[in-house]
């Protein structure tokens, strides 16, 4: 069954009570809440993004985080964290690259993958500020059979082929499907693609 | 005899997580306040907005997707990525 696109810059757009969250909807919110303390204004659409948590909490919509959204959203925290790092490890970075002149965070993660072991304790808060935030992440025991009954595999590349999706795009909605969800929200263009079959929530 | 745990159809367990969600983040919210707020003082006080906003640009720069990290080819001279020999 075809869907919609629902433009959540009108005023007074209304949202379902359940759906699935795409990961740029997290970042965008999480540049939001450190932009509202920085010199660099929020954007419109972390402007938005950041309405509609609000309006989550208001009444009562919960957002559900694929498995797909959720290690995004860690890869940015872990990204981040080891490039905060990097300045307070340039031996170590020398000795495993003395040929590099100017590290990376991928550098200090090869060289330094024990430093994964602290950063835990900041996707911990970030995944439990999320939950206060109405943002669940799906679990296996919320997720049904894959409707088509293909392979997992298969459905993933019927569904980049449908869509026309990146796998990363095309697995959150495999999962959307699993979990029963017919509405996504996404400030990913591509995204806009998959009403062919959901109701998207973005920003035009 | 030992009790048979309950089994839940995917559509249950989901519907009963969202409730316990809802309750526990009413109550955490309701201790706490804003969690938007509390999350963007936790961001600021550990990372600093240096380094969440080269971050954030990296993801931009590639149009909304971490498929994808920055490889700068000057940085990386004589060498791959990973800072091997090329062969």
């Amino acid at each position: 069954m075809a869907g919609s696109l629902v433009d959540l810059s009108v005023a007074g757009s209304s949202l379902p009570s359940q759906l699935v969250i795409d990961s740029s909807i997290v970042v965008e919110w999480l540049a939001a809440t450190f932009r509202s303390r920085s010199v660099t204004p929020p954007t419109p659409t972390q402007i938005g993004v950041a309405r509609m948590v609000r309006q989550m909490q208001v009444e009562r919509v919960v957002g559900l985080v694929t498995s797909t959204s959720l290690n995004e959203v860690f890869h940015y925290v872990l990204k981040t964290s080891y490039r905060l790092a990097l300045p307070n490890h340039r031996d170590d970075l020398l000795a495993r690259y003395p040929n590099v002149r100017r590290h990376s965070w991928e550098h200090l993660f090869k060289a330094r993958s024990d430093l994964v072991a602290q950063v835990a304790a900041d996707l911990d808060r970030v995944r439990r500020l999320m939950v206060t935030a109405n943002l669940l992440v799906l679990e296996l025991g919320d997720l049904g059979p894959i409707p088509s009954g293909r392979t997992l595999d298969d459905e993933l590349v019927r569904t980049m082929a449908r869509f026309a999706l990146d796998s990363n795009d095309a697995a959150i909605l495999i999962e959307a499907r699993r979990a029963g969800i017919s509405a996504v929200a996404s400030s990913d263009p591509d995204l806009r693609r998959a009403q062919l079959e959901f109701d998207v929530y973005t920003w035009l | 005899m030992v009790a048979q745990p309950e089994r839940l159809s995917p559509k249950e367990h989901l519907d009963r997580r969202i409730a316990e969600n809802l309750a526990e983040a009413e109550r955490w919210r309701s201790e706490h306040g804003d969690p938007t707020e509390a999350l963007g003082r936790f961001l600021v006080e550990r990372f600093g907005i240096e380094a969440l906003e080269a971050t954030y640009q990296e993801y931009v720069r590639h149009e909304d997707s971490f498929l994808f990290d920055d490889y700068d080819d000057e940085d990386a001279e004589g060498e791959d990525e990973d800072g091997r020999e090329p062969r």
